[in-house]
């Protein structure tokens, strides 16, 4: 029997698993993180900070997570802080605000989609990159 | 790299095309929510309201009526503040105190009619309250302790949180308290109205100020700062102050609340 190659399976099923909960983490602070949006950001960090040393496929879709994170943090939060100004400051409601929380609900969507897509690829051993962040995931993302 | 940014490009303006797409669709029209904001806040104030009348009923005298609204005609007009939109309540309670409410409601207890010595000196609280109503921080106030509520819950409501939250909500309070008083201020100058009331009535109550609290942690100045700060800004005043009520008038106030 070939130890090295059971050791290197068994290392890839681990790294699947971790890339993989990655996220699923994002999903599961997202909902508890409503209505403020920072507390699935605040746990894609601590998740990316504690796999740093982890292998270039784990770090990877770790990197990928929280640029996606990131993206939508600020798309929520305009819309968050938008909403509030309209609700208790002298904002009036506009079309321009409703079409942007129907934007907003349409991109978080797709993101959940696409996460839940991706942590379910991860874990069958697939490849998953995002269109828009995985070039920028693989340029930040070094090898060594 | 050069992916990444063309393809942040053409994701830019899609979002873009398709936020302004749907920006064209007459929602507010449609669904008659134009006037949201203006409802909760609204509400809000009714249901405020009928927590303070629990407490404090409003006193329902025709005289009491005539004079206060006679008071805060003098206020407004000058300063060009429609003062029809707001709701003036005389509740009853023994508590030196007036405050505004969102909904546009003006709450000035009994307790601070019979302090006064003069209508020159509740006419600076009205000022101060007219101003907080008029400065929008009744609106910015609900809305710095929803974010303090949900980051103190989001941080765990630990006591670290809390004690931070209060201290900032206290040093925010305060500095609405200050612009009250200078809008205040400004509103009893435009009316021509005697401020020395204003300042005789804080070094009054500075006498009833039987626990001292640190300045930092308190929401209103001092009661002595505060009625060193209006002599020092009335000593730069034109002397032309108009008689604001006759002295026949002041009292069948203070017997109507009484």
């Amino acid at each position: 029997m070939d130890t090295n190659s059971i050791s290197g399976r068994l290392q890839e099923e681990i790294d699947r698993e971790k890339a993989s909960n990655a996220y699923l983490m994002s999903l599961v602070a997202l909902m508890a993180g409503l209505p403020l949006p920072v507390l699935n950001l605040l746990a894609s960090v601590i998740f990316s900070l504690l796999n740093r040393k982890g292998s270039y496929f784990v770090r990877w879709h770790c990197t990928q997570v929280l640029i996606s994170q990131i993206s939508v943090f600020f798309l929520n939060s305009f819309g968050f802080t938008w909403t509030m100004r309209i609700i208790f400051f002298d904002l009036s409601p506009s079309n321009e605000w409703i079409a942007y929380v129907i934007l907003v609900l349409l991109v978080n969507l797709l993101e959940i989609i696409g996460t839940l897509v991706s942590a379910i690829r991860i874990r069958k051993g697939k490849e998953s990159s995002w269109w828009l962040f995985g070039p920028i995931t693989d340029q930040l993302v070094r090898k060594s | 790299m050069n992916t990444f940014f063309s393809r942040l490009l053409i994701t830019l303006a899609l979002l873009f095309a398709v936020w302004f797409g749907l920006s064209r669709i007459p929602f507010v029209e449609t669904f008659g929510i134009a006037q949201l904001g203006k409802a909760t806040n609204e509400n809000l104030g009714d249901a405020i309201m009928t927590t303070v009348e629990l407490q404090s009923p409003i006193i329902s005298s025709d005289s009491a009526e005539v004079v206060m609204n006679e008071l805060f005609r003098k206020l407004c007009e000058p300063n060009r503040v429609n003062y029809a939109k707001y709701k003036l309540h005389i509740c009853r309670s023994s508590e030196v105190n007036a405050f505004a409410i969102p909904g546009d409601h003006i709450v000035v207890y009994s307790g601070l009619i019979e302090f006064c010595d003069s209508p020159e000196e509740l006419m600076g609280v009205l000022a101060h309250e007219l101003a907080h109503a008029e400065l929008g921080h009744l609106k910015s106030k609900i809305w710095k302790e929803s974010v303090i509520a949900v980051l103190s819950n989001a941080t765990g409501g630990s006591v670290a949180a809390g004690t931070i939250g209060e201290m900032v909500s206290k040093s925010f309070d305060r500095q609405q308290e200050e612009e009250a008083d200078q809008q205040g201020m400004a509103y009893l100058r435009a009316a021509k109205i005697n401020p020395i009331g204003f300042a005789a009535l804080f070094r009054k109550m500075s006498e009833l100020e039987l626990i001292s609290l640190p300045d930092f942690m308190s929401t209103h100045p001092d009661c002595i700062s505060r009625a060193e700060a209006i002599e020092r800004e009335c000593a730069q005043w034109e002397n032309n102050f108009i008689p604001l009520l006759s002295s026949g008038k002041w009292q069948s106030l203070k017997k109507a609340i009484s």
